[in-house]
């Protein structure tokens, strides 16, 4: 969940329409046109990605809302076991804290993706997950999105994101690679999350929501 | 028990970044104290260089480091990216780290000839922060003005390694040679726990943001240190990688500067010096049962500084992520702090959960205000204010400042007590029992 009590807004005098703003808004929420930058409100989680990335030309700033707007799925709108399933298929539980900046659980990007979001901006614009720093919550996203079958793809012309960079995990560690870094203790870390002794936490959040 | 009074903390700069400057600092409530952290563990080694004293030694640590580099990889006509990171700066007023960084440039002309050096800046959180921090130091001046600044979502370069296809921030790895410059407080042990550490900043500072998920959500932190072994020993980088350096630190300041051509080797050294230097202090940190923290560095919520110790190794506590056996899971933790009170910090905080936050000013509450997601949030004006309400929420009157320090911990005198009754034992149990483990585990000969 995230509240978004600002967005940006461009001014048109100062953008030189060269697009760095667009490559990397995490939602598409910013696209040029007609060498100018158009902001699409409803679609920005105000992360400020645009604003750094124009940084040499000023041309884009926060705009306060009058209404701050909440990016929330309502939980009981799909049953507690398709969450539950759809989050195991990506190995997550669904109380898991997948965003440490939004505190976003896996089971509302669950709720987001069964509710019909099938792209990772969909997913952020109905959830906020993504919406700040997007360093650990970007795997995870693509997981679940994954386990409901929609696949996600580059788009060269930008680098919002770089899907095919999320494959490596510990359960896809080759038997040469543990074998060769015994230091990491591979096979041990897979075999302890076979048998529950282990979990990948994300980020280990000071204190759980109760389960 | 009597106390010495609170040391002066470094000086907060004025920040772009930041909140409002506080009008009182942490170190200057009440009853504050100081405990000298060579008081609580005397084998703590001295320090050449603490927060505003001369960097004259720090620059003699690293030219004798970097006499024993072979700088035979650089040619003359290579181009040089030297990366740091923000986090650097962040340690003593960052003068030390950007002590190195001048070195490294000098004695690169130096020693090869080499010309085209780029001084590059892995950002923390935002562009700003080279545009304030190099100049503040000297270092855009020094590296005549060929530096830049980079993020997580700034262009990729993919890295295919033995487990698949990593990326790369493009910008950082866009010259034929790379030194990485590196830091060694205790920070984020719950991430890496010193299993690695050394090549981290290959799937954070230098890395675009799917690697850095990867790193942190597809393995369990024992483990997750093979994939920036992966990046390092990949083609790519290997084809790059002149040389590394680090600040080494104790509780007690900078103790000096180590340079390798291997990271690997580097790795190892640092990793020694970590356990032997930290390690009492983690473990003493650990076994606090109740605080409240203040948060008045000028950099981060997690990595504001109290005695060289980073505020995250309180807050993820009081699991002993040193030990490789421990597994984490998301059993609820105990961690013992009650509250968290923040005087000063910049503008990004991770999700506190449950554990209260208290913010001391308005600038800092519109923040925590508009995410909504701690489950006790109370706004305060003002320091005094705040700690009030801290004291109403908790049970406890141990209260602990990081406010940068090095060489003492800002405290109450309760905790300060605490502190003082604890560190025989823990030493004495460090010393027989953790120690030994922690170094077996990595393949480190305990010491006899
Ligand atoms: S980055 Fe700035 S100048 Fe470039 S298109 Fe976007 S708003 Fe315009
Ligand atoms: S979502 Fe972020 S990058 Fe996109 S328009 Fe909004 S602030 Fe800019």
């Amino acid at each position: 969940m995230l509240i978004v009590a600002s967005v940006v807004a461009v001014e048109a005098d100062k953008c030189i329409g060269c697009k760095a703003c667009d490559r990397v808004c995490p939602t598409e929420a910013i696209i040029t046109v007609n060498k100018l930058a158009v902001v699409e409100e409803s679609a920005c989680t105000g992360c400020n990605k645009c604003i750094e990335a124009c940084m040499d030309h000023g041309a884009i700033s926060r705009k306060r809302l009058e209404k701050p707007v909440w990016l929330r799925v309502d939980l009981e709108s799909q049953p507690e076991e398709k969450v539950a399933e759809l989050c195991a298929g990506a190995r997550l539980h669904p109380a898991q804290s997948i965003c440490p900046c939004t505190g976003t659980r896996a089971r509302e990007v669950a709720v987001a993706i069964l509710n019909g979001a099938t792209t990772p901006a969909e997913v952020s614009i109905q959830t906020g997950v993504r919406g700040v720093c997007s360093m650990w919550c970007t795997s995870a996203v693509l997981r679940l999105l994954s386990a409901a079958g929609h696949s996600t793809e580059s788009n060269p012309k930008n680098w919002r994101l770089y899907p095919d960079g999320v494959g490596p995990s510990i359960w896809s560690i080759p038997d040469s690679v543990a074998d060769k870094y015994p230091e990491y203790r591979l096979r041990e870390s897979r075999d302890a999350l076979k048998s529950g002794d282990l979990e990948l936490v994300g980020f280990p959040n000071i204190r759980q929501e109760s389960e | 028990m009597r106390f010495a009074k609170a040391v002066t903390p470094p000086h907060q700069p004025e920040s772009k970044m930041g909140f409002n400057l506080p009008a009182m600092r942490g170190a200057e409530l009440p009853d504050l104290v100081s405990v000298d952290v060579q008081d609580l563990f005397p084998d703590i080694p001295d320090a050449i260089h603490n927060y505003g004293q001369d960097v004259a030694p720090v620059r003699k640590a690293a030219e004798d480091a970097l006499a024993n580099v072979d700088f035979s990889r650089i040619k003359a006509t290579d181009s040089v990216n030297v990366l740091c990171s923000e986090h650097g700066f962040g340690m003593m007023g960052g003068t030390a780290y950007a002590e190195i960084l001048k070195t490294i440039r000098d004695m690169v002309v130096e020693k090869t000839g080499a010309t085209k050096i780029k001084l590059g800046f892995a950002c923390g959180l935002n562009r700003v922060e080279a545009l304030e921090i190099l100049p503040e130091h000297g270092l855009d001046k020094h590296y005549e003005g060929q530096t830049f600044q980079f993020g997580p979502y700034d262009k990729g370069v993919p890295i295919d390694t033995e487990i698949g296809r990593l990326y790369g921030i493009g910008i950082a790895f866009k010259a034929n040679k790379i030194i990485h410059v590196h830091y060694d407080d205790p920070r984020e042990l719950h991430f890496h726990r010193l299993n690695g550490r050394a090549m981290k900043a290959f799937t954070m500072s230098y890395a675009r943001l799917e690697t850095r998920s990867v790193y942190h959500t597809q393995f369990p932190t024992q483990s997750a240190n093979i994939v920036p072994r992966l990046i390092y020993e990949s083609d790519f980088i290997q084809k790059k990688f002149a040389f590394s350096t680090t600040l080494s630190t104790s509780p007690a300041g900078v103790i000096g500067v180590e340079a390798n051509n291997s990271l690997i080797e580097l790795d190892k050294v640092l990793t020694e010096r970590t356990l032997r230097n930290y390690g009492k202090l983690v473990k003493l940190f650990e076994s606090l049962d109740e605080c409240i923290v203040v948060i008045d560095g000028h950099r981060w919520l997690n990595y504001s500084h109290a005695g060289g110790m980073t505020s995250c190794n309180l807050f993820f506590g009081p699991q002993d992520y040193l030990d490789l056996d421990l597994n984490v899971t998301r059993k609820n933790q105990t961690s013992a702090v009650k509250a968290i009170v923040i005087n000063y910090m910049w503008k990004q905080a991770f999700a506190m959960s449950e554990i209260p936050v208290i913010s001391a000013q308005p600038s800092i509450s519109r923040l925590f205000q508009r995410r909504g997601v701690e489950k006790q949030f109370y706004a305060c004006e003002g320091l005094t204010e705040a700690m009030e309400k801290a004291y109403e929420v908790t049970d406890t009157r141990k209260v602990i400042v990081f406010d940068g320090t090095y060489g003492a911990i800002n405290c109450s005198p309760e905790l300060a007590e605490e502190f003082i009754t604890k560190a025989p034992q823990v030493s004495e149990e460090v010393e027989q029992v953790h120690l030994p483990k922690w170094l077996k585990q990595r393949g480190l000969v305990p010491a006899h």
